[in-house]
């Protein structure tokens, strides 16, 4: 039951600094890493989890440019910068009763819970539907993640909403790993379906954003009539952090379209007793409040932010490539365009599409 | 001669080799290492020096068990052995001594004292070599009690006369055996409190395979030596312990058993899984808490604390696999202490309360350090499952004695408790989960063996989420601590995954899909080192209907994801779409008018006319693919042919090279599709083509 953790930071300059913290049991121990900065981080004994991902003993996890926060229900000694005040019991208490959900929807050939995660931007949905699903995996489950916060990429990339089917671990190191590329990573990838919406907000173009998620839950609904582990196992969503007129509107949109269930309401107390009050006539769906993976006070250093404050990093990491020639370029006079191709090959498609993100090289 | 040397020395080569694997303390190992000491007898020199040398050069963690192998030697073989050991013993304990931890030293004293006064009494070794070692320790430690000089006059006490018969005949069996219970004649005969420290200690040690009645030694062929009764069967005699410093109140007595019995079940599981180092840890931190209840006095509320957290997970059902183990002898009844103690002190299960009380208050470190050889928490050797029950309802004396010295310090009590976890279980109130959380989040990476696995409490327990209260959606019900939630997620699934901590059930359907995941890891890791240096990309996303209906199996989804794959399907699925050439044109002649080839940039070639019939090709813009085309093309090797013409041609040379055609003539158009792009400026310009 001592979970000790070591972390070895290792820069640039090849400078190696290794310490070892001891967690007591429900604490939880939160860092961030720049980029251009590896942590190697090891469990040396006891148990420790990752946004619910249970990670191995003496296994050498390495991250970079994230920030992550090791949670154990099991620990001992206490030491510096730990944060005590998690909210994990009802996080785990909203898994078992989902599993029971699913149980009861096993036994009955029903559909699994839909869970829908609201509330304000930075206070953890993306952490805690890692956390949901993670848990989900233990038992077997394979719940489907729906993506409806563009900004996240989580499994893609920013700018778009994506439904993926949960079938295996989520990748510590990497979030929620990468969709599929044609190289084997450690983890294998997920094999997302995803719209390009191409805003931050949804409130920028409400109507693409309503069309998009309507197709995006009828894709959903028609995989689950298929897919029984998946019916079963239900869906997750994670939305944007937009909760004023149009969030509710859109919230509600949502809630619509992939027949939500349960909402969870995180680190919100009005958007609870709206949402609660909303949904007081609606016998199916549940409106629950949690709340947000906080202990901030007890953190002292601003590196140690919880998980979610900071939108610099984003799930998807920029890596600069470097190819021979300019990477894109339009040459009106020719009407030219060279673009950079994610994957060798032609293109599946003539149609580009243009949004509105940018990578501004820092 | 030197043959014989030769095969001394093989003999030494082949003992240290084997010496490596006794890196934990093994019944099994030691007593085929005994026995090969006691075959090759003749070869003793070479043995003496293969472990003296293993003693001298192994990790201080691995000494323990190699020096519990010459104790066995000595002790089972003895004569040549002993006279050999002898030469070097001070040096050899020595040197281990003080290499190893506090914990370890314990033991280590524990053997010394053993020697000192031997199963039957007589000195293993004499006092001329176990002499120095002792005054050496005595320098070293001030703490350290010469129990064994006590005993080491008074050898007669120790009279088994069975020992010396029993051990030719019997066969070196184990430290690690079943516990049996009692000496007779300490259950029966009630002791003052002062005991000979020594039964207690090789009790202890040895597992505390303590047999009531000791047959003759001729009936116990091939027994245990260190579970037969030649320990036990002391005659036990109130002699006062004049190291005595401290004698726990009853209250404390009691707990310090159930500490001890947790301890020892600890270990017998370390013993089945040595690779647990938590459990190690456990056990040192278990151990430091039995130290402090019994060097110091606990307030009545400490006591009570304690005693609930011991509770808490003696109530755990116990499908006590290990009681197959050996006969469990039901302790002679003994109302009043027997009803005091509770059966969970299986340390004891047999010896008599004031006995034992005072054997602990003396001889703290002969107690639970010693353990080495014992069962695990999971498997209550007591026969039955005996509801265990905490020493709570012992009345009398529940006064805390005053402290008689040093170490009374409640806080690193409460600091120990903290320490291995039980604080946690206490606070949590999770009866359910195993209180020490040993086994069923032991993360061993070796999964542990079947009997171990059935044997976890825990995840026997709860099973599945419906085992447990139904969690309500709401926001209170949500808020609430509901017991053995985390079991669910850690206890009820053992099988853990040693590279990535993905957990699986412990039944059949968990152990399959743990293989089958194991199996993953091993190709996943064998692709990765197959193309790590290949460069890696991005694919493109699925399309809706692929998604809907693809289905990933858990473990199977090792494939290259290429949804897009244009060497394959892409080429026959989507080429009519993107304005290349249609293979299947060649299957289906009707479609041959529909094929197409986008309008090459270079002028030159763009005149061209096809080069069969020599007519100029139709050229036409097509929206969907935003191109200009040569309507009814085909593009062979970089030439344009009229579809028609060249089908023509084709079918004069028979379908076998038809065939060929096909595959050649795929390439190049996939070649020719890249180019084009740049010949859309021209476009505009090329409708004159158009015939």
């Amino acid at each position: 039951m001592h979970s000790s953790t070591k972390g070895q930071a290792n820069s640039s300059q090849q400078k190696e600094v290794s310490k070892e913290w001891k967690l007591e049991p429900e604490h939880e121990f939160r860092f961030e890493i720049d980029f251009g900065t590896t942590v190697k981080l090891k469990l040396i004994s006891g148990t420790a989890e990752i946004f619910g991902t249970e990670i191995g003993i003496g296994h050498e996890y390495e991250f970079s440019g994230r920030k992550v926060a090791i949670f154990t229900w099991h620990g001992a000694c206490s030491v510096e910068y730990v944060a005590n005040e998690t909210p994990m019991t009802s996080y785990l208490n909203m898994h078992i009763a989902l599993e029971q959900c699913r149980e009861e929807a096993k036994s009955k050939s029903d559909k699994g819970p839909r869970v829908m995660i609201v509330g304000p931007e930075d206070v953890g949905k993306t952490s805690l539907c890692k956390l949901l699903l993670s848990y989900a995996l233990r038992h077997g489950r394979q719940p489907i993640f729906v993506n409806l916060d563009s900004n996240e990429g989580s499994i893609t990339m920013p700018g778009t909403l994506s439904a993926t089917p949960i079938n295996h671990i989520i990748d510590v190191e990497e979030g929620f790993g990468s969709s599929a590329t044609t190289a084997p990573s450690f983890s294998s990838s997920y094999m997302p379906m995803v719209f390009y919406y191409g805003y931050s907000d949804p409130s920028d173009n409400v109507k693409l954003y309503k069309v998009l998620t309507k197709k995006l839950a009828y894709n959903v609904s028609r995989r689950l009539v298929e897919d029984e582990i998946a019916k079963v196992s239900g869906v997750v969503i994670d939305t944007s952090g937009l909760i004023d007129g149009t969030g509710y509107e859109i919230i509600q949109h949502c809630v619509e379209v992939f027949d939500v269930n349960i909402i969870i309401v995180l680190g919100h107390e009005r958007l609870y007793s709206d949402m609660a009050r909303l949904y007081k006539e609606r016998p199916g769906v549940n409106v629950v409040k949690l709340s947000k993976s906080g202990g901030v006070r007890s953190l002292a250093p601003s590196s140690a932010l919880p998980i979610g404050i900071d939108r610099k990093v984003s799930e998807t990491q920029l890596v600069k490539v470097e190819p021979d020639d300019d990477t894109s370029s339009v040459d009106t006079g020719k009407q030219k365009m060279t673009i950079l191709s994610p994957s060798p090959g032609r293109l599946p498609k003539q149609y580009l599409i243009m949004g509105s993100y940018k990578w501004m090289e820092t | 001669m030197a043959n014989s040397e030769l095969d001394l020395e093989s003999v030494r080569q082949d003992y240290l080799a084997s010496l490596q694997d006794l890196t934990f303390n093994s019944k099994p190992i030691i007593t085929n290492l005994t026995i090969i000491a006691q075959e090759n007898i003749n070869a003793a020199r070479s043995i003496v020096q293969a472990i003296e040398e293993q003693i001298r050069t192994c990790p201080p963690q691995h000494k323990l068990p190699v020096l519990y192998l010459l104790d066995s030697i000595s002790k089972n073989v003895g004569g040549t052995y002993i006279m050999l050991f002898s030469r070097n013993l001070y040096h050899t304990f020595m040197d281990t001594y003080n290499a190893v931890d506090q914990t370890t030293k314990h033991k280590l004293e524990r053997v010394l004292a053993t020697w000192k006064s031997g199963p039957t009494g007589n000195p293993v070794y004499s006092l001329e070599v176990t002499g120095p070692i002792e005054k050496t320790l005595l320098k070293q430690q001030v703490r350290y009690q010469p129990r064994g000089s006590i005993d080491g006059g008074r050898s007669h006490i120790h009279i088994n006369p069975n020992f010396l018969s029993g051990i030719n005949q019997s066969g070196l069996t184990s430290y690690q055996q079943n516990q049996q219970p009692t000496t007779q004649q300490v259950q029966q005969v009630p002791q003052p409190i002062q005991q000979t420290s020594n039964v207690w200690v090789d009790a202890a040690r040895y597992n505390n395979n303590v047999t009531t009645a000791f047959p003759p030694a001729a009936t116990l062929p091939r027994q245990g030596f260190y579970n037969t009764p030649q320990f036990a069967n002391k005659p036990v005699s109130p002699i006062i312990q004049q190291n005595q410093v401290f004698v726990p109140p009853p209250e404390q007595q009691g707990l310090l058993q159930e500490c001890r019995a947790v301890i020892l079940q600890r270990q017998q599981y370390a013993s089945r899984n040595p690779n647990d180092l938590q459990n190690q840890n456990q056990i040192g931190n278990l151990q430091q808490l039995s130290e402090v209840l019994q060097k110091a006095p606990l307030t009545v509320e400490q006591i009570q604390q304690v005693r609930q957290l011991f509770a808490s997970f003696n109530q755990m059902p116990n499908p006590a696999t290990v009681q197959a183990q050996g006969p469990p002898i039901i302790p002679p009844s003994f109302p009043n202490l027997t009803q005091g103690l509770g059966p969970s002190i299986s340390i004891t299960g047999t010896t008599d309360f004031n006995v034992l009380s005072a054997a602990l208050g003396v001889v703290f470190a002969s107690s639970a350090s010693s353990f080495n050889n014992s069962g695990s928490l999971i498997t209550q050797p007591q026969p039955g499952p005996i509801p265990v029950r905490s020493p709570v309802q012992q009345p009398p004396s529940s006064i805390p004695q005053p402290p008689h010295n040093l170490l009374a310090d409640p806080n690193s009590l409460v600091k120990n408790l903290i320490n291995f976890g039980l604080h946690n279980i206490a606070s949590n109130n999770l009866g359910n989960i195993n209180g020490l959380n040993f086994t069923g989040r032991n993360n061993t990476p070796t999964p542990p063996p079947p009997s171990s696995i059935n044997a976890e409490p825990p995840s026997s327990t709860v099973k599945s989420v419906m085992d447990l209260e139904r969690i309500r959606l709401t926001s209170n019900d949500i808020q609430r601590k509901h017991e053995g939630a985390i079991t669910v997620i850690y206890d009820a699934l053992p099988r853990q995954c040693k590279q990535c901590g993905f957990r699986y059930p412990g039944n059949e359907e968990g152990k399959a899909k743990m293989d089958a995941h194991l199996d993953w890891h091993f190709r996943q890791n064998r692709r990765m080192k197959e193309k790590s240096k290949k460069a890696q990309s991005r694919s493109w996303f699925v399309s809706d209907e692929d998604w809907i209906h693809s289905r990933e199996s858990d473990t199977k989804n090792t494939a290259t994801p290429a949804f897009f794959d244009f060497d394959n399907i892409g080429a026959i699925k989507n080429v009519t779409g993107s304005g290349s050439v249609n293979i299947q044109t060649y299957r289906r002649e009707e479609l041959i008018n529909e094929s197409t080839v986008i309008v090459p940039f270079d002028p030159e070639k763009a005149g061209k006319p096809c080069p069969i019939c020599q007519e100029k090709f139709q050229c036409f813009w097509n929206d969907t693919d935003e191109e200009w085309l040569f309507r009814n093309a085909v593009e062979v090797d970089g030439i344009i042919y009229h579809a028609t013409c060249h089908a023509d041609a084709l079918k004069h040379q028979g379908n076998v090279k038809l065939s060929e055609s096909e595959s050649v003539s795929s390439p190049p158009v996939l070649g020719k599709r890249k180019a084009s792009p740049e010949h859309i400026s021209d476009m505009p310009k090329r409708p004159a083509l158009v015939s």
